[in-house]
């Protein structure tokens, strides 16, 4: 075993000067005491698998190409087998596990799976495809296509750390196949298990295309870790859900770059939270935010540059921004350089006309700053245990901001220093329950400490 | 030069020898055989016949390479080896989807004496004056990245600032050129690690108002050197242009938005640029802007007592909403100026525009707010620090429809003797009091008997078709 390594290094120092490529990452597969991991042994690889694998190891190469191992990637070969082995085979390998998936379409009809691994950098030569990944036949993007069974997962990741995605597509359907029959389910899964949790990986470059959800994070909702994931350049088109978030440990979400298309609800916590989007295009979406739990774990919500609208016919159709419901929890939102450019919302003659861009519940602390309405902006219902907020700075309301905006008894709102449309600056409106405690600047203010060392909190902050 | 090609054919020879999988003939050969040619080439433009040595024409080479671009055979991944690519006519992408462009490396300024490109690739416009270097049209989940577009060879433009030391040199108009095709958007494209010197301007979304959907671009690690303006969005459809990380040096405009809007910049830099954001349109469809970090002063020499402005907006017939987040006006030699230049504020805010700071610190007169009848101009200030200039006095000039607010400021004085840091909330607002709604009341949502502004514009008829 030992010898093998060492006949690569020889072989190695001088294939990168060949290959005028950088440094090459030495690959000793370690494929003798490995378990299989997704049904498909390494004894056993597929037809003509141990030749390739063999020729793999005699070049040396850094990285496993699919097309090297058998997949062919024109949409109509089953390339299943033969990327799971090469995930297996990066799985395995000692060092780095690279996975290289060139442009073409590959059709996928089993769960793709990676397990236990960290640092694992699987490519394609280009992803985030506008609107559907086949549409552009030819082009230099690699998808992979689910032609399993209606409602299958086309790639699940189990305890997968430090590892990077990038560069590829993931589409639910395959062209030609009707919207219904052979959809996937969940285009990526992640799960974790005590021990082993998913986490710190990034995902570049990536689209989501055709299923019921694009990403979900955990399975159940008590699982460990599955979180501080940063996905950038990321396309969510004709899904379901775009992102859902399963367990309560939703720490560091971080969205830089989302474009979004014909989904129902793009962004859905169902439990957790911690999120920050930087700049999200959200075109015919249902809902952008959809906020079901929260609390002391991670109920934090930032959105920057989110813009909402519409094309075509569906202009008049309404869309919206946020839902919070913390159901018990609380969480806090906030909204910076929202654009709303649903104008069109005007010619809305369905019941839908009357439904509001956020629907803020009880224990929903929710902020917008710098932002243009177009549209009614909020319904603030909060109930007997907690309240609901709203608090708006410097916004543009198409519409006097009390026309706009609803509230129960106990949803509180404040509107400060918004303007119209041209400009002109509204009264400030308050409707909030307290009044500002004034305390004198120059006083020395040890109350609090006091009151911690007098133990108040020992029985936890209660609610009225 | 007969040498160099002898040279360049035993590479080529040596290539194909050593390496059959990455195949010459793939440049040329349409066919895939995946079972035996399992790897894509990545194209490298010098296989095309570019030099690179900033004397050969390598604008064929590019076009050829261009072409080959989208190929079966190519992986959809154009390599640009360091060192200078003399282009003279426009290089045009049409409508690839997920191909990479990519350099060895972007310099700092763009092009430098001496040290300029030994570890680094520029390309460099040699073509007319006012040309285009790069355009695309229609592409998608296309990658640029680190690489040089320069408007002018570096010893050009010294030579010719030799001799007409106070005139613009002969240099290409438009180094990157973003267009919308027909049905085809020029969309969801990055480019990392750029600089753009050197031109009238370093990226120009669209080159007319109808061009709506030239938008949706992730840039990070930019440099604009040199350049009348940095980046430039003429269409009105304008859509997410994410900024991380923003170098701009000797810039009259770093960004100029002439319609549209969405502008989300993060962490810029702008040293001796003449304004760093200006904005003309703005509006329902993209009026908001966003900016994190800026940074703004000027350099050695000269530069210390210039004054830089930081915005100008006049939206006029739409709205524009602004706002800086941690804003650092670097300008304090201001008070040394003695030139009329002095009285300049930083920002110019007129008819329509709502702005705003937050944690920011300023160092020279802040504003100008001159709104119209009808179309007023707003700036609110918060938790911000204020030097050489207060609130009250010299930070803000307004007409009467221009409207300014500061809340929870300070002043720079760290004298822990002196307790007058903390500064009084200023306002000229034409409101008073606030509204009070009883807080236990219910508010009803209302849609019905709007008045609305868009009847002139939108008749919903037309959109239930």
């Amino acid at each position: 075993m030992r010898g093998i390594p060492v006949l690569l290094l020889v072989l190695m120092g001088t294939a990168p000067v060949l290959l005028g490529q950088g440094p090459a990452v030495p690959t000793d597969f370690d494929l003798a005491d490995k378990e299989e991991t997704a049904g498909i042994s390494l004894d056993e690889p597929p037809p003509g698998g141990r030749e390739i694998l063999q020729r793999l190891r005699n070049k040396g190469a850094a990285e496993v190409n699919v097309r090297d191992l058998g997949a062919k990637g024109n949409g109509d070969h089953d390339d299943t087998a033969f990327i799971q082995l090469a995930l297996n085979v990066a799985s395995h390998a000692s060092r780095n596990g690279r996975v290289y998936i060139p442009a073409g379409t590959y059709r996928i009809t089993e769960t793709l799976r990676i397990d236990k691994k960290v640092s694992l950098i699987i490519r394609g030569d280009g992803g985030a495809s506008k609107f559907s990944p086949q549409f552009h036949l030819g082009g230099k993007t690699t998808c992979l296509a689910w032609d399993g069974p209606a409602g299958g997962t086309l790639m699940r990741i189990h305890a997968v750390g430090g590892s990077s995605f990038r560069d590829f597509n993931l589409s639910g359907r395959l062209l030609g196949n009707s919207e219904e029959e052979r959809r996937a389910g969940v285009l990526l899964q992640t799960s974790s298990e005590r021990g082993w949790s998913t986490m710190l990986n990034t995902f570049d470059n990536v689209g989501f295309y055709h299923a019921d959800l694009g990403v979900r994070m955990g399975v159940k909702s008590n699982e460990p870790t599955n979180a501080d994931q940063h996905l950038q350049n990321v396309i969510f088109h004709d899904l379901g859900v775009g992102f859902q978030v399963m367990g309560p440990q939703g720490v560091d979400y971080v969205f830089t770059f989302l474009f979004v298309c014909d989904t129902g609800t793009v962004l859905d916590f169902r439990r957790g939270g911690n999120l920050l989007v930087n700049s999200a295009q959200i075109t015919k979406c249902d809902v952008f935010l959809n906020i079901g739990s929260g609390g002391k774990m991670g109920g934090v919500y930032l959105c920057n540059n989110v813009r909402l609208e519409s094309t075509g016919g569906g202009r008049t159709m309404r869309h919206q921004l946020l839902r919070t419901n913390p159901n018990g929890g609380h969480c806090t939102v906030r909204f910076a350089g929202y654009n709303d450019c649903q104008w069109a919302w005007a010619g809305n003659k369905t019941p839908d006309r009357a439904k509001p861009l956020c629907e803020i519940g009880p224990g929903a602390i929710v902020t917008f700053a710098n932002s243009i309405f177009l549209s009614p902006v909020a319904t603030v219902m909060g109930n007997k245990g907690a309240r609901a907020n709203l608090i708006m700075r410097e916004c543009t309301f198409w519409q006097k901001p009390e026309l706009w905006l609803s509230a129960n008894e106990t949803g509180h709102f404040k509107i400060l220093n918004c303007t119209d449309a041209r400009g002109k600056p509204y009264s400030d409106r308050v409707k909030w329950p307290v009044e500002t405690i004034t305390i004198p600047a120059t006083n020395n203010f040890q109350d609090a400490r006091q009151a911690w060392n007098e133990g108040v909190f020992e029985s936890g902050p209660t609610e009225k | 030069m007969k040498h160099e090609t002898c040279v360049r054919r035993f590479a080529i020879v040596f290539t194909v020898l050593c390496l059959p999988s990455v195949s010459l003939a793939a440049s040329t050969d349409d066919s895939i055989a995946p079972d035996t040619k399992t790897e894509p080439a990545v194209l490298n433009v010098r296989d095309f016949g570019a030099v690179g040595d900033g004397k050969a024409d390598d604008t064929a080479a590019f076009k050829k390479a261009f072409a080959a671009i989208q190929r079966p055979a190519s992986s959809g991944e154009l390599f640009i080896p360091a060192g200078t690519y003399r282009i003279t006519e426009t290089l045009v992408l049409n409508g690839q989807q997920g191909v990479a462009i990519r350099g060895q490396g972007s310099t700092k300024w763009g092009d430098l004496p001496g040290r300029n490109s030994s570890r680094c690739t520029l390309l460099v416009w040699d073509g007319e004056p006012g040309g285009v270097l790069l355009e695309t049209v229609g592409i998608g989940a296309c990658l640029f990245e680190r690489f040089n577009m320069v408007g002018i060879a570096g010893d050009k433009r010294r030579a010719f600032l030799r001799r007409n030391p106070k005139k613009t040199p002969p240099r290409a108009g438009i180094l990157y050129l973003g267009r919308s095709g027909s049905g085809q958007g020029n969309m969801i494209n990055r480019m990392k690690m750029i600089t753009f010197a050197d031109a009238d301007a370093g990226i120009q979304m669209a080159r007319s108002e109808k061009e709506i959907c030239a938008s949706d671009i992730h840039f990070s690690n930019i440099t604009f050197s040199r350049l009348q303006t940095g980046f430039k969005v003429i269409n009105n459809q304008g859509v997410d242009y994410l900024f991380n990380f923003v170098f701009a040096v000797n810039c009259e405009r770093v960004f100029h938005m002439a319609l549209g809007g969405n502008l989300n910049v993060h962490n810029a830099q702008a040293t001796c640029c003449g304004m760093v954001l200006e904005i003309n349109g703005g509006g329902r469809n993209a009026g908001t802007y966003l900016l994190q970090s800026v940074r703004l002063e000027g350099h050695s020499g000269a530069g210390w007592e210039q004054r830089w402005q930081l915005l100008r907006v006049s939206p006029y017939w739409e709205e524009a909403n602004v706002t800086f987040i941690g804003f650092n006006d670097a300008q304090w030699r201001w008070a040394k100026m003695t030139t009329a230049a002095r009285s300049t504020p930083l920002c110019e805010i007129g008819p329509g525009a709502s702005v705003i700071f937050q944690s920011s610190i300023f160092n020279s007169p802040v504003a100008s707010v001159q709104g119209v009848n009808g179309k007023p101009a707003t700036l609110v200030i918060r938790d911000s620090c204020f030097g050489y200039v207060k609130p009250e006095k010299g930070a803000f000039t307004a007409n009467e429809y221009g409207y300014y607010k500061t809340i929870n400021c300070r002043d720079d004085n760290c004298d822990a003797k002196n307790l007058d840091s903390v500064l009084p909330d200023v306002s000229k607002w034409p409101t008073k009091k606030p509204v009070i709604i009883p807080a236990d009341s219910v508010v009803p949502l209302n849609t019905d008997g709007i008045e609305m502004y868009w009847h002139q514009t939108v008749k919903p008829e037309e959109n239930e078709k």
